[in-house]
Parts: C-alpha cells; structure tokens; sequence
C-alpha cells in the first residue's frame, strides 16, 4: 500500500468516525425532544396528490390570450410525507403548472411540542386563509380569489397579479404553534425568515418569474430574509367554528436591498355545519426606484412639496359564502376587488387610482370518488379597462 | 325589481341557508351500515372539522390505508393551523376513520 493510500484510507476513518458521531447527536438531540407515544409505528409514509384541468373561456373578447391565460390550463400535484416517529415528519411536494414542474414543498418538520414546532426547507409560509386550500382539490372555484391570484385573472400583465399570490413558495425556516386554552378556544401563531420576493435594481414592483427562474437560481437575491408572522384566534364550539387572524410580512426585494415593501392582512372565516364564510383583506406598500429621470419613468409628476412619491399601494380582498346542497352539490358566490394606488410607468395602462371588482358564481358536483366538475362565471368589472365575463369549467380532483 | 320579487328572493336564499347550516353532516358515513351514536357523533365531528381545509371525499378516497396511516394523517391535520382539532377531538375523529375503514368492505386493505 503505498503513503498516499495509507492516508486516503486514515482520513476516511476519521470522516466515518465524525459522520457516525454526528449522527448519534442528531439522534440523541431528537431523543431529548420527549418520549415517543405508544400506538403508531414510528415510520410511516402517506402519498397524496390532485389533478385539475380547467378551461377559461372569455366570451367578451375574440382573442382573450392577449389579456389572459385562457383555454386549458392543468394544475397536478404530487405529495410524499414520511413520518420518523411523533416528533419529526419530512414533507416533499411536486406541482405541475402554467410554470412547468416546480418543488412545492420540500421541509422538515420538528416539533417540541404543540406549541412549538419548526419548519426548515421550502415551503408556503403561513399567511393569511387561504393559502392553506390553495390545492384546486381543496377549493370550489377554478381559480384563487383576487388578492391571492397567480394567473388566472383577466389583465394579469396590466395588474401584475394579486397581493401576494399563491401558493408562495420559498426557501427558509418558520417557527410555529397553537395552544387550547380551553376546548372552545385554540391560538396559532407562525414567525419566519424566508428568501421574500425578488425584482430588479430598478423595479417599480416585484417580479414573480424571477422566483421560480433557473436563470436567477433558487436562492435570496439580496442576501437579506423577509420576514412574516402570523396570529389567529379559533372559537369552537360544536360544529360551528370563528377564526379571526391577523399576518405580516416585510423586507426588500432588489439585489442592493434599497426597495422595501409591507404586506398586511386581516381573516374571518365562520363556519356553521358545512356552510362557510370568509373573508380576507391584504394591503402592501410597496417601495419603486425612481431612477434617474423620474419624468420621463412615471406617467404623473411630483406631489406639492415637489417630491415624486416612491411608494405605491395594492389592495385586496374578498367575500365569500360555500353553501352545500345535498350530498354531492356546493354552491359558492364571491366578491373579490383590487385597487391599486400610487403612480405608474409610463406605459402602464393603469393610473393612479385604478380598481377591479369581480362578481363570482359557481358551482361543484362530485361526480365520482373524489372527482368533481367545477362551473363558475365571473364578471370583471374594471376602472380602466372595458368590462369583462370569465366562465370556467374544470374537472378536479384528489388521489 | 319589485319589492315582492325581491323579498321571495331573499327567503328563498334565507331558506337555502338554514336548511344548509341545520343539516347534519353524513358524508363520512354515505354508504356505511348503521353506525351505533357515538361513532355518527363522531363523524359529524370529524366532517364538520376536515370540510373547513378540503372535501369530505379526500378522506373517502383514502380508505384502505390502514390504521396506522389513518393515525398519521389525523396527526398531520390536527398540526395544521387553525385546524381546530384538539388532542381530544384527535381521538375521537380517528375513532370515526377507524370505522369508516372496516365499513369498506371492498376496500384492500394496507395498500400505499
């Protein structure tokens, strides 16, 4: 055996030796955590997964591609958990959509106890209701309401979108947990640090395809987190539950870390039986670069004290009642708007006060297993732009 | 609209509405023999607590995974947020699944 190999082989011990030590700490620090509870095996796997397809038509215009993603759209999701005993649980999500395959999930879980668990990895960062349903399985209608749009609303290039689309999915670690004070009463409450929305040195607003970019990678861009919290107070009692919740979330989302922005948000959901209604409002404020030559940027001119004002503000919200009628049929109306204050580029179409409402109504049948025909129609009505009629029909469903 | 009209409408939705809330939630037990009291409570409970993130027929189209993995999704539920289900309620909408499962005669049991 030659010196050389002699060494490799010494140095591979030591590595072994260390990889085995750290194991065992591992281990042991899990050991720590608290005893294990008898009744379930300590590993076990569930798959779950859901598939829709949907097709937006736009009767109101001939070629609606120009103001949407219309025609057929798939959305497929494919979830593994693996439990390793009660303390630690290991989560992996693929999601096909208009955006390729993505990871939607790829976390570990570990939990102290029910008040306090961690989250590490990639995953929805806990905001606002209904990011949690964001699976088309999991909601009635076709697409996500207003303030939570990722693409399908009409005139998503001229409104860039929603407030906070979902599902959002970044890299980071959240602390979270929910204590019964009582039966009736439960408190959650999430904190985390993650990557946060990304958009150029000199953007007016965030740029979502740079979130899921090969080209821009799938790391922070600006070395500096976001960070976000979540409260929610939950009144049970029976069958009818309150939940009441408030989230934030702030940072910057240039490279040089110049441009902030605030996401806020309030929730309500009241549940009687199985009827539902909800509602969520999101404002964020949002920092833009002014550039060199703010006159020729901006479509309007500075305020009175002669200053152009960097910020502009996004709101949202929606409305919601989910009736079911019998066994297979749910019945849902909705109520959604944006509303977009601030000034505009140049060659934006929007001005400084700009609004949409929407008036949605739908309907889902199931019509075998888990599988459910979606119908919903949906007038837009715009401020600057000609009023429009959305109608989705889609099949969905859960594996 | 005429006032007459308006109001019809607005009963007929009132109606809708309550007849909904008054309902008694059964989708966990559609299909099932008659189940004794305590396990049709507990399956209300269990239907009025999984409708709030997701339909009832994601928990029916699971059935055969046994026991053990029912126990890891009531887990998995009960630590989402705002979920509502208490360690108690835990135990008692596993109680419910557990007899959901043995319900399902055609189901194949401790398939993946």
């Amino acid at each position: 055996m030659t010196h050389d190999r002699r060494v490799a082989g010494v140095a591979r011990q030591v590595l072994v030796r260390r990889g085995a030590r750290l194991v065992l700490a591992c281990f042991a620090a899990l050991a720590a955590l608290g005893p294990v509870r008898r009744g379930r095996a300590d590993t076990e796997r569930n798959f779950a997964g859901s598939i829709q397809l949907d097709y937006l038509a736009v009767p109101t215009e001939s070629i609606a591609r120009k103001i949407a993603l219309d025609s057929a759209t798939a959305e497929v999701s494919l979830k593994v958990t693996q439990d390793f005993g009660d303390q630690m649980s290991a989560s992996v999500k693929l999601c096909l959509g208009c955006h390729g395959v993505e990871a939607a999930m790829a976390f570990f879980d570990l939990r102290v106890a029910d008040e306090l668990s961690f989250r590490v990895g990639r995953f929805t960062p806990q905001f606002g209701l209904f990011p949690i349903r964001n699976d088309p399985a999991n909601h009635r209608t076709s697409d996500k309401p207003l303030p939570y749009d990722m693409g399908r609303m009409l005139r998503l290039g001229d409104w860039n979108l929603g407030v906070l689309p979902s599902p959002w999915v970044d890299n980071g670690v959240e602390v979270s947990g929910a204590h019964f004070f009582s039966p009736e009463i439960q408190l959650d409450y999430a904190a985390y640090a993650v990557g946060g929305p990304r958009g150029a040195s000199d953007a007016t607003d965030f740029d979502f395809k740079q979130s899921r970019s090969e080209d821009d990678y799938y790391v922070d861009n600006n070395s500096r987190p976001s960070v976000g919290a979540r409260v929610a107070l939950n009144v049970l009692q029976g069958q009818t539950t309150v939940t009441a919740g408030l989230s934030a979330m702030g940072g910057t989302y240039d490279p040089e870390n110049h441009l902030d922005y605030e996401i806020a948000g309030a929730d309500l959901m009241v549940q009687i039986s199985r009827v539902f209604l909800r509602a969520e409002y999101l404002v964020r404020r949002t920092q833009m670069s002014l550039g060199d030559d703010p006159a020729q940027r901006f479509k309007y001119g500075p305020g009175k004290d002669g200053k152009y004002d960097p910020y502009f503000l996004k709101h949202g919200f929606y409305a919601e009642v989910e009736v079911p009628i019998g066994d297979r049929f749910d019945a849902i109306a909705r109520w959604d708007g944006l509303r977009r204050q601030g000034n505009v580029v140049r060659t934006s179409d929007l001005r400084s006060d700009s609004a949409l409402l929407r008036y949605t109504i739908g309907g889902s049948v199931r019509v075998h297993g888990a599988t459910r025909i979606k119908l919903s129609g949906e007038l837009y009505d715009f401020t600057d732009f000609q009023d429009e009629i959305a109608i989705h029909l889609a099949v969905a469903g859960a594996l | 609209m005429s006032q007459a009209r308006r109001t019809h409408r607005v009963a007929l939705i009132a109606g809708v509405l309550a007849a909904s809330c008054a309902e008694q939630p059964h989708g966990l037990l559609s299909g099932a023999p008659a189940p004794p009291p305590d396990i049709e409570q507990a399956c209300a409970l269990a239907t009025a607590k999984c409708a709030r993130c997701h339909p009832i027929e994601r928990v029916m189209v699971s059935r055969g995974i046994g026991d053990a993995r029912w126990g890891m999704y009531v887990e998995q539920m009960r630590l989402k947020p705002s979920s509502g289900i208490s360690p108690s309620d835990a135990g008692i909408i596993f109680r419910c699944l557990q007899f959901v499962e043995q319900a399902c005669v055609g189901c194949k049991q401790g398939r993946t």
